[in-house]
């Protein structure tokens, strides 16, 4: 077994294999099915909490890392719905500057914006993902609630 | 911004398993395993396993070259224990048997409704194999149960 707290150095190296094997088009394919069968309880919580919902989703999903969770913030506001999520220290390039380091896969920060906006944007969401910062160990995704009419 | 509400992480995580250990990432681990494996081969599983095991399992390679096999058995211990599982070590200084009366990842995974992949027990015997590679020890994966990912593991100083 390799256990739950080693996954994202051996996530990192599954899409650093994906990637020599089928190039870019691998791993986008393996998330979009990832999206449809393991994302399956995002759109149940996004539903019944609305922007909240993300938020314990995120809570959840990077739960692993503390560190990372340190920066996960959700800014509700009733009107307007909205939903951004900070990762400070993102468990990616922490694996990368740790001593047991694995080296970096180049499409690891592309996995939010195939992933869950691909998930959010049926369910009225209009979302963003920002990871021009990503050799800093952040990234921010947004999402904002699209209003009638 | 009025109306806004900032939420610290120290909310309670209501999506979180008991232990604390994000057991989801076994899923997503065993989707891409099963993805490997479709689309380009059991060789393919075999040495994204391997190339993880060699480069994040460095330090236990090493440690296993100048401890020796209690190396691997508080890494073991230590990884079934953080999942709320116990395993049972058997041995001395030359081999080590290790048996997992049931897989906390394959547990997770069928509680949960997903798919266990076809080649899980490569996370056993794709890794534990690179694990030992250069050191005095040697890995067979005895018994593996596809249904409860239960395992005995067996380790032994190879013949000189």
């Amino acid at each position: 077994m390799i256990p739950a707290t080693d996954f994202i150095p051996a996530y990192t190296e599954l899409l650093k294999a994906l990637a020599r094997r089928g190039g870019r088009e691998a791993v986008h394919d393996f998330w979009n099915g990832l999206a449809t069968s393991l994302l399956e309880r995002l759109p149940d919580v996004v539903a019944e909490q609305g922007v909240r919902g993300c938020w314990l989703y995120w809570n959840h999903s990077l739960g692993q890392g503390a560190e990372a969770l340190e920066g996960a913030l959700l800014e509700e506001t009733p009107a307007s719905a909205e939903f951004s999520i900070l990762v400070r220290n993102c468990p990616h390039k922490g694996v990368g500057n740790g001593l047991r380091a694995v080296e970096r896969s180049g499409d690891y920060c592309s996995h939010c914006d195939v992933l869950y906006v691909r998930v959010l944007r049926p369910m009225g969401y209009d979302c963003t993902v920002d990871t021009n910062h990503c050799d800093e160990g952040y990234c921010i995704l947004h999402a904002k609630r699209r209003t009638a009419g | 911004m009025a109306g806004t509400v900032l939420m610290e992480t120290a909310e309670p995580n209501t999506l979180s398993s008991a232990e604390g250990v994000h057991k989801d990432f076994h899923a997503a681990l065993s989707a891409g395993i099963e993805y490997l494996d479709q689309h380009y081969g059991e060789d393919a599983v075999r040495e994204f396993l391997r190339d993880f095991a060699k480069s994040y399992y460095a330090p236990l390679n090493r440690s296993l070259r100048h401890r020796g096999l209690s190396a691997l058995r508080d890494h073991i211990g230590e990884a079934y224990s953080r999942e709320g599982a116990e395993v049972v070590f058997r041995g001395n200084d030359d081999e080590l048997r290790v048996e997992v009366p049931a897989c906390p990842a394959v547990a997770h995974i069928r509680h949960a409704g997903y798919p266990v992949a076809r080649l899980f027990r490569e996370t056993l015997g794709s890794v534990y194999a690179a694990v030992c590679d250069g050191t005095p020890f040697a890995f067979e994966l005895l018994e593996y149960d596809d249904a409860t990912g239960r395992s005995i593991m067996r380790f032994h100083r190879r013949p000189q």
